[in-house]
Parts: structure tokens; sequence; C-alpha cells
């Protein structure tokens, strides 16, 4: 019997259908400069999408799933309990989506050491983009252990405007939420704002607030699933070198 | 009003009847719900897909009345209450208290991976 979360679905369904009406309405791009960047950070900044899908297709297969990370990796870029409504049955999900997420970080930070490398050049630019004055804020899906272990290894630390995270609200990615936080909690314009990503997820996300994005190659994705963002670049290394016109 | 640290109901996830005779309940149970048998032994059968959804069949012993036994809620926010609870094989935390003569509740906390009995078997 369930108590909750029906509206949850439903919720699901209409962020779903707003993400693929944002995807054949993408935003139109202008001559704005931009002074605050929104930038994700698996798949952006650290080699770490495939160790995800691992992670999942490991936690999964602890609760008698077995699915192949080859099937989740698509998915990767939504927040844990978005990805899981793909890949169990709604009882599973109302009553384990929480315990598989906590398994799934588990697996994840056993695999860091070994998996997830930064990506060259990546928070180079980061800190290039904040001596010239543009405020990054990470607007992450993931957990904040996990965002914690990565800045650590990019040396971050201390460098970022601010930080959301998957704990700081309901709905992570594709969903807004995550986007519409970040700016609104460190006072940014919207319409001077562009989102960094890697996946189809980031681009629905940002169009649904009406933000621009810049896709970034570098997450693995197809670029016919990034082809609605405003802005393609190989990785966050290169906006800022081929990309610097585009800030102010 | 949700009461101060009192958890959050998410859903009813399990129930335990007590039955002399468990293998019966057991066949006319599967046949109705078409669930697998999770696990079996003397003393119980577990029929359902793995912790999120089961029916537990229990040996009635001697003296006891055959029916409901046991109910289990799965909850959010366990661990705010100050009552203790104890990790428990089906991957969560729990707490249990008689709700009434015979009947228990239990209230859980799904936070970890489920021990091998308790993991969904592969049909087929």
């Amino acid at each position: 019997m369930r108590l909750a979360s029906n509206a949850r679905a439903a919720d699901f369904r209409s962020a779903v259908h707003g993400a693929i009406f944002a995807l054949r309405r993408p935003v139109r791009p202008s001559q704005t400069r931009f002074d605050a960047v929104l930038l994700d950070l698996d798949g952006c900044l650290v080699d770490s999408n495939d160790a995800h899908a691992r992670a999942w297709s490991d936690a999964l297969s602890r609760f008698g799933r077995r699915v192949p990370a080859s099937r989740i990796r698509g998915h990767i870029g939504k927040g844990g309990k978005e990805l899981l409504r793909d890949f169990v049955t709604p009882k599973e999900h109302a009553v384990l989506a929480s315990a598989m997420g906590a398994v799934q970080t588990e697996r994840f930070l056993a695999r860091f050491r070994r998996e997830v490398r930064p990506f060259p050049g990546a928070a180079a630019a980061v800190r290039r983009m904040r001596r010239a004055g543009i405020a990054v804020v990470l607007a992450s899906s993931a957990q904040p252990e996990v965002i914690q272990k990565s800045l650590a290894l990019l040396r971050l630390d201390g460098v970022l405007t601010g930080i959301t995270s998957a704990e700081d609200v309901e709905k992570a990615k594709p969903f807004d939420d995550i986007f519409s936080l970040a700016i609104e909690r460190y006072g940014l314009r919207s319409a001077r704002s562009l989102a960094v990503g890697d996946t189809p997820y980031d681009v629905a996300a940002a169009h649904q607030i009406g933000v621009p994005c810049a896709a970034m190659r570098s997450g693995g994705f197809p670029v016919r699933t990034l082809r609605c963002a405003e802005h393609l670049f190989e990785g966050v290394a290169e906006l800022w070198s081929r990309g610097r016109e585009l800030f102010a | 009003m949700k009461k101060k640290n009192a958890p959050v109901p998410v859903a009813f996830h399990g129930i335990a009847i007590r039955a002399v005779d468990p293998d019966a309940v057991a066949r006319r149970a599967a046949a109705m719900l078409g669930w697998p048998v999770l696990r079996r032994s003397r003393a119980e059968i577990i029929l359902g897909d793995g912790p999120e959804l089961f029916l537990r069949i229990v040996r009635a012993r001697r003296g006891e009345n055959e029916g409901l036994a046991e109910l289990h809620l799965a909850v959010e926010e366990l661990a705010k209450s100050r009552r203790k609870t104890v990790p428990d094989p089906l991957g969560g935390d729990s707490r249990t208290g008689e709700l009434m003569r015979g009947v228990a509740l239990t209230l859980r906390e799904f936070k970890r991976a489920p021990a091998g009995a308790w993991k969904k078997k592969r049909r087929g």
C-alpha cells in the first residue's frame, strides 16, 4: 500500500514533458555576455561517468537486480532517484530508492581512487574564470561526499563561489531545482548565467528555467543528444580557451 | 500535523501471518499473488521479490492462534526519534513494538543492501 509519493511520479512526468518541450524549443543564443557559470561536476571536471554507471550496476546487484553498466550509462547525469525509476518497479522505488542510492555512493567512493581522473585543464579553467570575476557555482546532482572528494582531487576547495548538491533539493536533474537553487542562493542573474553540463539532462534542466547551456562532449554523451544546447565544446578547458568571448 | 521527530511513513511493505500449516497457506498465497518463495525453513516461509514487499508465514506454536502476527512499515527519518533502532537483515534499521497482543509493528528505514537471503530471486 503506498502512502506517499504518487505526487512525485506526476511531478516527474510533467518534468519530462517540460524537458521534451524545452528540447524542442532551445533558448536562442544571444549576444549576452555571461558573468556566472552553473557548472556540473561529473563528466565536466572529472572523468567519472563510467565509474558512476559501474557503481550503480554494483549497487543494484547487491539488491539482486542485474543491470549492466552499459544500460545505465546513458542515464548518468540524472539524480539517483530519477535514474532508478528506469530500472526498478514503483514499489521498489518507493521503499528502496534511498538505500540503493546510499549503496551506490559507497560503491562509487570505493572506486574513486582507481577510476576517477580530473579532466586536463578543467580545474585550471575554473580558476581562471574566478580570477576573471566570473561567479562559478557547482550545480551537481552528486552527493555531498562525492563533491567533497572530487573538489579535493581537483584542488578547487575554496575556489568556487558556491556549491549545490542533490541533498539541497528534493528533485535533482533533469528537474531544474538545482540550477534554480544555485541562482537564488548565490544571488545570480539567470539572464547572465550559463549552465555548463555534459548530459541532455543538464540541457533540459537549464532550458526549463530559460538559462542557456554549454554542453561538454567530455562526458561521453553522443553529440545528437546534446544538440539542443546553445554551445558545444570538447570540455571545460576548451570552453575557457575557445569560448572566452562568451564571458563578460 | 506530524509529531516532532516522528518517522515519516512511506509504505506498508511486509506482513506476517501465523498459521498451523504454513505450506498450505504459502501454496494458496503463491497461487493468488504469483509471488516466488524468497526463503523457506521449517519455522517460516517468505513469499515476495525482496525486502520491499513480502508475505511471511510463520508456523503457529502450540497454544498460539492463527492470524496476523506482524506488520512492517517502511519509514523515513527513523533515526531522528530518540528510541533505539537495530540493524536487520533486510537492509534497514528497525524498531519493533507490540501493537496488540500477538501482533507486532516494525518500523524500518532502509539504508543498506539486504542480506543474501533477502535478495530478489531471478525468475525463470
